[in-house]
């Protein structure tokens, strides 16, 4: 995906500019309670920072700090994000579940015991429950969406650094990408299956997992995975859990779709397969980007929304880096089944549903 | 600081892409960016590469913060350059430089280079208004990879603040308390370089950051020692002191949102003012603690010695009492080489590591907590501060008057009680008239001193004399003497022994205290400001008689200085007793004036004095 440009790059960085500039911040309702809403304020005239500060401050008292058992050198601490006002926290998944006694400590210092509620094998996350009455949490419903060369900042319990009541660590960064990830029966050093957002702000340190990554404005874009090194050159990936997937995986959607196990479909008998009705520019080769050239009307396509000169990038799971690859993903679609198509028009990414038709319905 | 300004920067990156800024926001963002490459570019000169004898060992950073050469830099790099090094400097030049001194406890070391008579500096900013957010810059050598001695500019934002990061091997060396947090990136060879704001303020020294399993580059997580600690202790630094750090001989624990005192040392000052184990710690130093994570973080950046205030609830009953916090003991110096090493390069493969280089290893300073550790540089950093002195007082224009006359009122109570006049001469000849009485004294008493004599008379008797042998015991002459001493071309040669004892607070503000001890024996403690509007210029804050109790028991303050008769004359003084300076009396200048020709007998005793 490399040849990806920074789609809105030029407009992201303007709001930035003015929403650390200070000029004409909203105040941002998270949550419904009437105190969360209240403690974003508009940023001030000339005051600089203090949106920023503020929208991290926002974070921080939305985080909490997990204790639970380490071995040898895995460490026994992370972070969870709280996701309801009823207890429920959000965690990557790591050796401190495993533990009897699993301690969260909110942002006011209260400690308290949390039990597992689910996990998410797909995601690497986990659910916990505190029996704790909390008015500060992340609203998963309210969710802001986020893309490559947008500013984010992380906010975790990395190395452990934050003692007591102390604020938890922030850093700060881009969205790197926005990659779909296939476990692959483990082929991959990632056994992470989905959208994952890689940043370039170090998360992948002990203790950063289940941490918050955010906009600026302080909306949760997703939470800190659990770390993953390569095998061959020990290195890490910094990456978020994209949060709409966080949502699905808390409102118990998420499980559903991950069962049965993806099997590779087979390739259909010619003229069994699905009809989509576009035609790539195909006059640079097999090998150029697949761009559509023409749009059949009353397609599944036009349905779709797919339009002429729209850039296809992902169908379904499958990355399509030019047209040989989109033929082949089309080709392996089957009538009536839904997939996402991701595709780049003018400076923005979109992502469509498409359903293709059978072969038997392309119009005459 | 532009906040706006300076926070737009990097929205220039939009001037790449497609969908096109305003031109209002295009000009605030180029505005911004060319203000921050301006700071940048305006202490990029103070930044220091730190090496010992050799430049191809590795090395440190450093940054300078006073045009004499004077740089901060982390006590962990100049354990493992020695006492003395080469340094570099964006000029390109490799300068010497030498330990003045060093603090083994807050991972701090002052070093001054030599060779050029006005060196690059950075202002030093203010640590406790850095806030999680902040933009933060540091510059530094990392991995020694800088063959001209420029730095490498890096940046980031403050992660943390009030960090705690435990001492070295879980022991009282390299402690960071109160510390930034920061993710900017710093790697081995930015130790002690500076973290500045985007003013271009230093507001830490880096040092450490968090790696465990991750290797020894950035990850993300760099601390700062804060300039705030750097600055409590720059006056034991610049004393050639090896630094201790404070302890209060008691420890505290979280209890229901209260601090309570859970281990208390039995023999120690705070134990005998009345703090005991359970009492509930309300300030430290006038701050008010509310865990026990801030108390700790806090005195960590404490020099011993140094006069505190403690609030504290017993039962019903708060408190506060002021006492000099203890030193804080070091137990074994760890004698492990540092963490400055030296990057790898790919043609150390093919030499072999040579035997005998480890034994040419340079000399490391031979640590002595609480010693000074150059009478030399002590004495040169003596008459530095006197330069200074001078420099204020006479607001740099040179011959001071032959002699000020003053009017004061006496005040008492918060009322004026009486009124005097103040003739003072600059060789310390002094002659004080009451006006009207205060206190037990009279109008039309007297008393007076022409260099050889002091004498006093009450009204309508004889006046009293001291022979020339008792003159200087007194200490009203004695101080006088000094004071007059100091403005001298070689102020040191007055005095028998003068000696930077090191930093202390006098008036609530951080001091240097100078003690001399003049040719007739008698022992004075004078007070300079180490920082404050005029800094470098050095204010006097306070004068006392050297005693254990260290001015505690009587001294004289000074301040709200004014330009008058060609000098500047502090237009309050006061008497001021105890470690919280309680004021038993106070004089206010009414009027001041030159006096270009004195009289013979200005000073001189009445006729008949005994």
């Amino acid at each position: 995906m490399s040849h990806w440009n920074s789609p809105n790059l030029g407009r992201m960085m303007a709001t930035v500019a003015v929403v650390i500039g200070g000029t004409g911040v909203p105040p941002v309702a998270h949550g419904q309670d009437a105190r969360a809403t209240r403690e974003l304020k508009p940023a001030g005239e000339a005051t600089g920072t203090l949106a920023f500060r503020d929208a991290m401050d926002y974070a921080q008292k939305r985080c909490v700090r997990l204790y639970g058992g380490g071995a040898g050198r895995e460490h026994g601490y992370a972070t969870g994000l709280l996701v309801s006002p009823d207890g429920l926290i959000l965690t990557a998944q790591g050796i401190y579940l495993g533990s009897d006694s699993l301690r969260a400590v909110l942002p006011d210092g209260r400690r308290f015991e949390a039990k597992e509620v689910r996990r998410s094998e797909k995601l690497q996350a986990a659910l916990l429950q505190v029996e704790a009455k909390t008015p500060l949490y992340f609203n998963l419903a309210d969710e802001a969406r986020v893309e490559q060369g947008d500013w984010v900042f992380a906010v975790s319990n990395t190395f452990n650094v934050a003692a007591a009541n102390e604020p938890l660590s922030v850093c700060l960064g881009v969205v790197s990408l926005r990659a779909e990830m296939e476990a692959r029966h483990r082929k991959q050093d990632v056994p992470y299956e989905g959208e994952m957002l890689l940043v370039d702000a170090i998360t992948s340190n002990p203790g950063s997992p289940g941490g918050a990554v955010c906009t600026l404005d302080g909306k949760l874009v997703g939470m800190i995975g659990k770390l993953f090194q390569s095998v061959n050159t020990r290195t890490r990936i910094n990456y978020a859990v994209p949060a709409d997937m966080l949502r699905r995986f808390v409102e118990g959607k998420d499980d559903k779709e991950e069962t049965p196990p993806p099997v590779e479909p087979a390739e259909p008998p010619p003229g069994q397969g699905a009809y989509v009705g576009i035609r790539l520019f195909k006059l640079s080769g097999e090998k150029a980007p697949a761009f559509v050239d023409a749009v059949a009307p009353g397609s599944p396509a036009q349905a779709a929304g797919i339009r002429k000169d729209d850039l296809l990038l992902t169908i379904g799971q499958e990355v399509v880096r030019n047209c040989r690859e989109c033929d082949e993903a089309l080709a392996r679609l089957r009538p009536g089944q839904e997939v996402k198509v991701m595709l780049k028009r003018g400076m923005t990414i979109q992502s469509l549903m498409l359903t293709p038709a059978a072969q038997s319905e392309k119009p005459k | 600081m532009r906040p706006i300004a300076s926070i737009l920067w990097f929205a220039a990156l939009a001037y790449a892409a497609s969908e096109p800024l305003s031109p209002e926001e295009l000009a605030r963002v180029k505005g911004a960016e060319a203000a921050r490459v301006r700071a940048i570019e305006s202490v990029y000169g103070a930044v220091v590469a730190v090496y010992g004898p050799t430049t191809d060992r590795g090395g440190g950073s450093g940054v300078l913060y006073d045009e004499q050469g004077f740089a901060l830099t982390n006590h962990h790099v100049v354990r493992a350059a020695g006492r003395a090094g080469k340094a570099g400097l964006a000029d390109g030049s490799l300068y010497d430089w030498e330990t003045i001194g060093t603090d083994p406890g807050g991972d701090v070391a002052v070093i001054r280079l030599k060779g050029k008579p006005k060196f690059p500096f950075a202002p030093l900013g203010d640590s406790r208004a850095v806030r999680v957010g902040d933009w933060a810059m540091a510059m530094g050598n990392p991995f020694a990879l800088s063959e001209d001695f420029r730095p490498t500019v890096t940046f980031g934002i403050v992660s943390g603040v009030e960090r705690f990061q435990p001492g070295e091997g879980g022991g009282r060396t390299l402690v960071y308390g109160n510390c930034i947090q920061f993710d900017t990136s710093i790697n081995p060879g930015n130790s002690g370089g500076p973290l500045f704001n985007l003013a271009g303020q230093v507001i830490g020294i880096n040092g450490r950051g968090s790696f465990e399993e991750r290797g020894r580059v950035n990850v993300g997580v760099g601390y700062a020692i804060s300039i705030e600690q750097a600055r409590n202790f720059l006056g034991d630094l610049l004393a050639t002191k090896v630094c201790q750090h404070a302890t209060l001989d008691a420890t505290f624990r979280d209890d229901e949102g209260k601090v309570i005192c859970d281990a208390i040392n039995e023999d120690s000052a705070v134990a005998k003012l009345g703090l005991g184990l359970g009492d509930q710690l309300i300030a430290f130093d006038g701050v008010r603690i509310r865990t026990s994570n801030q108390y700790l973080n806090l005195i960590s950046t404490y020099p011993a010695e140094w006069p505190v205030s403690v609030t504290f609830r017993k039962g019903a009953d708060e408190r506060t009492v002021w006492l000099r916090l203890r030193a804080l003991p070091y137990g074994a110096m760890p004698q492990r080489q540092p963490d400055v090493r030296r990057v790898p390069m790919p043609k150390d493969k093919e030499k072999a590591p040579d035997p005998k280089e480890k034994a040419k290893a340079p000399p490391r300073p031979e640590l002595e907590p609480g010693k000074i550790m150059s009478k030399d540089l002590n004495r040169q950093e003596c008459e530095r501060l006197l330069r200074r002195w001078n420099a204020f007082r006479t607001g740099g224009t040179g011959v001071p008057p032959v002699a000020v006359r003053c009017e004061e009122n006496v005040i008492l109570d918060g009322k004026v009680a009486g009124r005097r006049r103040v003739l003072r001469a600059a060789d310390g000849r002094f002659r004080v008239d009451v006006l009207e009485g205060y206190s037990d004294l009279p109008k039309g008493y007297a008393w007076a001193c022409d260099g050889k004599v002091f004498w006093r008379q009450a009204p309508g008797q004889a006046a009293e004399k001291k022979s020339e042998a008792d003159t200087g015991k007194d200490s009203e002459v004695a101080t006088a003497r000094a004071l007059a001493a100091f403005g001298r071309d070689k102020p040191l040669d007055a005095f028998a022994a003068v000696e930077l004892e090191g930093g202390d607070k006098a008036q609530g503000q951080r001091a240097f205290r100078l003690r001399v001890e003049d040719k007739a024996g008698n022992k004075l403690l004078f007070w300079f400001a180490l920082f404050g509007e005029e800094w470098p210029a050095a204010r006097l804050l306070k004068a006392a008689v050297d005693s254990p109790q260290k001015g505690s028991d009587g001294a004289w303050a000074s301040g709200d200085y004014r330009a008058a008769a060609g000098l500047r004359v502090p237009h309050r003084t006061w008497r001021v007793v105890g470690l919280e300076e309680r004021v038993a009396l106070e004089f206010a200048v009414a009027s001041a004036e030159a006096v270009a020709k004195l009289e013979d007998n200005a000073f001189a005793p009445p006729e008949g004095a005994k």
